[in-house]
């Protein structure tokens, strides 16, 4: 059986392939476009070759394959030997690299028709791109390596991993870190040879990219909700936010394209930012590998993985950020505008987004330079990122529900300060109606609800009035969005704010009530699955309409050897019940954990609607047939 | 912008947590909030029959410190594995808030030389 072999080769030809398209660009005078068309798709097809093999090993339990046998097992269930291909380092490496090959293969069909130097320079970096990173798997993180003597059986993929959750959150979160390598190769070849009307080529590969980032952002925070037993869904864990750095810099880089398209302006914004989106993508590989982060998510502890991508990464930062210094002046500023235009405000959310940056780049970093210089071991809590963040929200959400409705080039302070006067009396009106049911709000949750409240109101206002000017289904993709953010903002505060936890034991029979259900412990039951034994309590629910039972277990996987918990979720769109329970000492009593998370779904319905939103006008943009250039 | 900084720095202060090992732990009678890290001392675990508090210790192979905690272990939490816990040092014992189990199987606390983890394997002590 060398398939396994033919997919190794067909990395190394991906790669060789790679490298000639990033030499075809730097000859770009004297290569044709259809060069670069036949080697991206070219370097695709061999290397979602590489990924079949590795694929069609993992299915057949292959143990002569190191990669197989680490994260492996035959007991495992078949959906978890396909997608557990990408729950491990190397594995997931290719994944990035089959998403590179992709996105390149897709910029190849070049189906904006760019002009001829501009599409041939992007298509190089593109090139040198994917020549880093397969040259990366094929040194240090090769999926193919074969061992000898070949043993029965495998280690087993993680239990955690074992989830359904497994399917979508690593391919969507990975699509959009790799996304941000098209935005980057346009703006470095923007910035070497501009081509007119640049920002328009780059918009739609940013909402794509920043749209499906956010899909998977969205997909791993209620994964990790539902999977790990705490109930929570974000835990400022390292890993987290490293995530929210390239969707924060990919947030103000649509922004700053749109205004760069439309008006001109905000032009060194995006410049820069569509290199650091990318950036920001690669160190937050670069902290989930290089095993200096603790956190549920980090692949084995080695300094040399780290290293390389440190190495890469100040490669592809610097570079980029030389030419962006000797090229800005010939560039030139963008266009002046009014203080209180549509510019103004999406300036003002570029330099808001960029603090929200740093303050999570800092909390995130600091431990990391703590611990190599100063040798000092600490963590940062999530009390510092809230307290810091929501500051920055609140005037956030101010422009945004402002923004829309100011215009490009002209000033209007009279909204302004009709929109700062409708705020001020919807923070009345917030505490005043919340004091009437009884509820002392406090500083925190009043501005973190009002905010919401306002970017909802605000937006579901923009929607009547694009709906007015018959604009609904040209801009339904932004409105989805900023409705979206609405809807997520409203969840968060509301779920952060009443969110309640009880934990205790129970026997069989026992029943607790918190409000406005009835909760009691019917049945334990042991039940066997394919690779593991479980202890599964069934609770009956009364108050939740028809007969509702909930019956979460906790499970112990056999190979590892590892005890995991499969929490229970009772939810009526609005409200979660959320159920978990522990080991028992003497099999009469469970010690239990039950969450009442109000407006929990609406977190990830927000989020959903902020990515297909996003993805929607990338879409749009990209599929569109080409007309006369409009708004 | 200077007021910015510093707000951002004084918040930061404030919300530093402290991670230590069971050896460096002896010597720290603080009694802030902060983390342990190491290993959990192979059958020292003993669970309240009838409630949720769950006693285990946490070591290094160099010291040993007795923790507590009430409520739900994580998954991945094991005898022999790595775990945090944060908490304060409360009578000698270290009272949970939280417990953190660690993902990578291999996990060694951090000031551990592979040199001594190698010894002690020769004696046939891990």
């Amino acid at each position: 059986m060398y398939i396994v072999e033919i997919g190794h080769y067909a990395l190394i030809l991906g790669g060789g392939i790679a490298g000639a398209q990033m030499i075809a660009g730097y000859l770009y005078r004297r290569v044709v476009n259809d060069s670069f068309f036949v080697l991206s798709w070219a370097q695709l097809f061999f290397v979602f070759s590489a990924f079949g093999a590795l694929l069609y090993a993992h299915v057949v339990s292959d143990f002569s394959v190191l990669n197989v046998w680490q994260h492996s097992h035959t007991t495992k269930p078949l959906l978890y030997k396909i997608v557990g291909v990408w729950g491990n380092h190397e594995g997931s490496m290719l994944l990035w690299v089959l998403w590179l090959s992709v996105f390149s293969a897709a910029l190849g069909l070049n189906r904006q028709r760019l002009p001829d130097t501009y599409y041939r320079l992007t298509m190089g970096i593109l090139g040198f791109l994917s020549f880093g990173f397969i040259l990366f798997v094929l040194v240090s993180a090769n999926p193919f390596e074969r061992i000898w003597p070949i043993p029965l059986n495998g280690m087993d993929l993680n239990p955690l991993l074992q989830d359904p959750g497994l399917s979508f959150h690593p391919p969507l979160l990975y699509g959009g870190y790799v996304g941000f390598a098209i935005t980057f190769a346009m703006t470095w070849a923007a910035l070497y040879q501009p081509a007119v009307g640049w920002a328009r080529y780059i918009r739609p590969w940013a909402l794509l990219a920043w749209g499906i980032l956010t899909l998977g952002i969205t997909s791993g925070s209620w994964w990790a909700y539902y999977e790990l037993g705490w109930g929570g869904w974000w835990f400022w864990d390292p890993v987290e936010n490293a995530s929210l750095l390239p969707w924060l810099a990919g947030l103000a880089l649509i922004h700053s394209l749109k205004a760069q398209e439309t008006v001109g302006a905000l032009k060194l914004w995006s410049l820069v930012l569509g290199l650091w989106a990318f950036t920001c993508s690669i160190l937050g590989a670069f902290l989930v590998r290089s095993g200096v982060l603790s956190s549920v998510h980090t692949f084995a502890v080695d300094p040399d993985r780290g290293l390389f991508l440190l190495g890469f990464m100040a490669f592809t930062f610097l570079p980029p950020m030389l030419l962006f210094a000797r090229r800005a002046f010939y560039i030139g500023e963008g266009t002046r505008f009014h203080i209180a235009s549509r510019e103004s405000g999406l300036m003002l959310q570029n330099i808001f987004v960029m603090l929200g940056l740093f303050v999570i780049a800092y909390g995130t970093l600091y431990p990391l330079i703590a611990q190599g210089i100063f040798q000092k071991h600490l963590t940062i809590g999530d009390v510092y990122y809230r307290g810091l963040l929501l500051p920055l929200l609140v005037p956030f959400a101010f422009a945004m529900g402002v923004t829309p409705f100011l215009m490009w080039g002209q000033g209007n302070s009279q909204k302004i300060f009709r929109g700062f006067f409708m705020l001020v009396l919807m923070l009345g009106c917030v505490y005043g109606i919340s004091y009437c049911y009884g509820q002392r709000l406090s500083v925190t949750a009043l501005l973190s609800l009002s905010a919401g409240i306002w970017v909802f109101a605000a937006s579901l206002y923009l929607v009547w009035r694009q709906i007015k000017r018959s604009h609904f289904f040209k801009d339904l993709g932004m409105l989805l969005s900023h409705v979206g953010v609405g809807v997520f903002l409203i969840s968060m505060a509301i779920n952060t704010t009443w969110r309640e936890e009880r934990l205790f034991t129970m026997v069989l029979g026992e029943k607790i009530f918190f409000a406005p259900y009835t909760i009691k412990l019917g049945q334990m039951q042991r039940i066997p699955g394919q690779n593991y034994i479980s202890n599964r309590a069934i609770f009956d629910i009364e108050g939740a309409g028809s007969d509702v039972q909930l019956k979460p277990e906790r499970r112990f996987y056999y190979v590892q050897k590892t005890a995991m918990t499969e929490s229970a979720i009772y939810t009526n769109g609005f409200c979660n019940l959320y159920i978990t329970i522990g080991d028992t000492q003497n099999n009469t009593h469970w010690p239990v954990r039950i969450h009442m998370d109000p407006m929990a779904p609406g977190i990830w319905i927000g989020g959903v609607m902020i990515g297909l939103g996003a993805l929607w006008l990338g879409l749009q943009l990209l599929l569109k047939r080409r007309r006369r250039n409009e708004d | 912008m200077a007021a910015g900084l510093f707000l951002v720095l004084h918040t930061f202060q404030e919300n530093v947590t402290f991670y230590f090992t069971p050896s460096e732990i002896q010597t720290n009678n603080n009694q802030q909030p902060m983390r342990l890290g190491g290993l959990v001392l192979e059958n020292s675990i003993v669970r309240d029959p009838e409630g949720l508090a769950v006693r285990f210790v946490v070591h290094d192979f160099n010291c040993q410190v007795p923790v507590l905690y009430k409520g739900l272990l994580p998954d991945l939490f094991k005898e022999g594995k790595g775990i945090v816990v944060s908490g304060k040092m409360q009578n000698g014992f270290f009272v949970a808030d939280d417990v953190l189990a660690k993902h990578d199987e291999n996990y060694r606390p951090p000031k551990i030389s592979v040199d001594r983890l190698d010894k002690s394997l020769a004696h046939g002590l891990v």
